[in-house]
């Protein structure tokens, strides 16, 4: 039982790494639809760019509205909930895994088809190769990252130029990389040779808060030659923002480890036993609560508009640090001698300063009468970027969009959308492809939002 | 390999195994047992063997084989198939024979414990070279062996002379191990 549940567990964790999170999906069903751009037409583009809020609003539906995403993929789950409890016979990890590669707010429609292929493990005295199959492309040759920033949309009050705010801010983030002789071993099925050290490298990061936010934004260069005033019509105008953050600390908990094992002069020989080593720091706050940690960090952003060409660049959490007052650390290892697992206290109640992922987009948007064309390249938490392009016309109350981005995998993934509207309230519809979970096939998904206008 | 240490190596290695999980994967473990073997245990000379005498030689006695660990801890074996060819140079004389190759679990002797080795029958005839092959279905039991850490195996080699004497060498040419399973982590 003890074996099994070391294993579970080194299968959840590592699970865990490969699967790539609902890193690139954006909620809005208009913005999905269009690949995920950026753009200056949706409010809560504010929250990427916060020069954003400064943009004026128009009276041209298409160029400002309010969106508020449908959680169909909530009720999804909510309908049919996986099993939690570990000791439940219908308990799956794996199901729950999948988890974290949904988003609340797109319905499965088409799941990824699941990797089929056996896998093949060939021992001999002298010789073992895993052959994965299909799911060695689960372990990519740059290594696996994921990670996500879980946020509320900002409840923010005030003018386009002074507000204010708080919300949940909470990360989750895992890097794993394989020593290139592992790494060739379990992607390319590589014999494993003797006398060879076989490593992983792993940092996994979690911490949550509570941001309390003030910020600014105003025109540095007010409309120029704007149509109407509106600058996405043309001429220039130049939009700026900061949004500072007071971060008060919930929870933290960190993991930096090494783990290898070598071979000795015959793989499963007796004489030359393989050894293994692993050596792992976990600091964690020993009880969490609202102000464990105090911080501070900042959003920045500027937008210029020039002649219907749209350039954007936001900058979130630049700097952003939460000082944890009482953490411990601990120290995991593995005793060779007695064959035993080791913890060992390293220190209690010690400071420790925390930071969060800084992450960005650039976009740019150029806007003719009957269409907006866009790409955006966004920098998530996991320090990947994510590609995106995409358009949108109108004909009458009915928009016709369609986009691209980069997923997971590296995969190009292809949205398409539509709606209607109707007086000053409509409905937005995406159909996107992704490859999340432990698959790199192509799902599909649906998002709906309500826009208000 | 010393006991209890590849709860590591499974956890870095076989991280691989325990995905045949997320979906309808199967494991299949292949295992030359014959490259466990050293040139001495896969050959023996055996007779003169007088007319009419039954003789017997041990290829392998009793030896432990180091296998792959932990993989009885993550899978349900569903079969398990078994390939052995072994070469028979007969020298001299007729007679029939049977090779007997025994598996047991880890600690114990499997000349005794093993009461139904896997059958290789010939029939020798003089101054020729017979190749003798056997593939079986094995039960759950034997399966179970090959994905323990261990296992113990021995080769022995019972002859019958006809028209004495019976003499020559045998060499046991493949012994392979082919087990499928399905993940166990979590059911």
């Amino acid at each position: 039982m003890r074996t099994r549940l070391v294993i579970l567990g080194a299968v959840g964790a590592t699970l865990l790494l490969a699967a790539p999170a609902a890193r690139a999906q954006v909620s809005d069903a208009r913005r999905l639809g269009m690949g995920g751009i950026l753009l200056s037409d949706d409010r809560q583009s504010a929250i990427q760019n916060v020069a954003y809020r400064a943009v004026p609003r128009t009276n041209d539906p298409t160029e400002s509205y309010k969106s508020i995403p449908l959680p169909l993929g909530l009720i999804q789950v909510l309908a049919d909930p996986p099993e939690f409890d570990p000791k439940n016979p219908n308990f799956n990890v794996f199901q729950t895994i999948s988890l974290i590669s949904r988003t609340p707010w797109t319905l499965q429609l088409i799941k990824p088809e699941e990797l089929s292929s056996d896998i093949i493990v060939d021992v001999g005295q002298d010789q073992l190769v895993v052959n994965l199959g299909d799911l060695q492309s689960l372990f990519p040759s740059g290594g696996s990252k994921i990670g996500t920033t879980l946020a509320t949309p900002n409840l923010e009050f005030g003018t386009a130029n002074i507000f204010g705010g708080v919300r949940p801010q909470s990360e989750a983030r895992n890097s794993l990389n394989l020593d290139p002789t592992l790494q060739a071993a379990l992607a390319e099925a590589a014999p494993f040779s003797p006398n060879t050290i076989y490593g992983a490298d792993d940092d996994a990061q979690a911490q949550a808060a509570l941001a309390f936010m003030l910020g600014g934004a105003l025109p540095l260069l007010p409309p120029t030659d704007a149509p109407d005033g509106n600058p996405r019509k043309g001429g220039k105008a130049i939009y700026g923002g900061m949004r500072a953050k007071y971060l008060r600390g919930i929870a933290l908990w960190r993991a930096q480890g090494h783990a290898q094992f070598a071979t000795g002069d015959t793989i499963f020989g007796s004489s030359t036993p393989i050894e293994t080593q692993y050596d792992i720091d976990v600091r964690q706050t020993p009880n969490p609560g609202f102000g464990e940690g105090n911080g501070f960090g900042a959003d920045a952003g500027v937008v210029f508009f020039v002649d219907r060409l749209e350039v954007g660049l936001g900058v979130n959490d630049i700097a952003a640090t939460i000082d944890w007052k009482d953490t411990n650390l601990d120290n995991f290892t593995y005793d060779s001698v007695n064959n035993v697992n080791v913890k060992t206290p390293v220190s209690r109640g010690e400071s420790y300063k925390s930071r969060f992922p800084t992450t960005g987009s650039f976009n740019m948007v150029y806007r003719t009468k009957t269409i907006t064309f866009g790409g955006t390249l966004d920098l998530t938490a996991n320090q990947l970027w994510i590609p995106r392009v995409g358009m949108e016309t109108w004909l009458g109350p009915t928009p016709l969009r369609g986009g691209l981005y980069v997923g997971a995998y590296s995969r190009l993934q292809f949205t398409a959308g539509s709606g209607f509207k109707i007086g000053k309230m409509g409905l937005d519809l995406a159909l996107a492809t992704h490859s999340r979970g432990l698959t790199d096939k192509r799902g599909l998904e649906l998002a709906a939002s309500l826009a208000i206008y | 390999m010393r006991p209890g240490k590849p709860l590591a190596l499974l956890a870095a290695l076989t991280l691989a195994l325990a995905l045949i999980g997320c979906g309808d994967h199967s494991l299949i473990l292949r295992v030359d047992l014959l490259s466990f073997l050293t040139y001495a245990e896969t050959h023996a000379h055996y007779g003169p063997i007088p007319n009419g005498v039954t003789d017997s030689v041990t290829v392998t006695s009793s030896r432990t084989i180091n296998l792959l660990p932990g993989i009885r801890d993550i899978t349900a074996v569903s079969s398990v198939s078994i390939d052995a060819v072994g070469t028979f140079v007969n020298t001299t004389g007729t007679g029939s024979g049977v090779v007997r190759i025994y598996v047991s679990a880890d600690g114990t002797d499997p000349f005794t414990t093993d009461t139904t080795p896997i059958v290789l029958p010939i029939t020798l005839a003089p101054a020729t070279t017979d190749s003798v092959a056997v593939t079986i279905s094995g039960d759950s039991e034997l399966a179970d062996l090959f994905v323990g850490k261990t296992a113990e195996i021995g080769i022995r080699l019972t002859l019958q002379a006809t028209t004495g004497p019976l003499e020559g060498d045998f060499a046991l040419t493949t012994l392979k191990a082919i087990v499928t399973a399905k993940q166990n982590v979590i059911n």
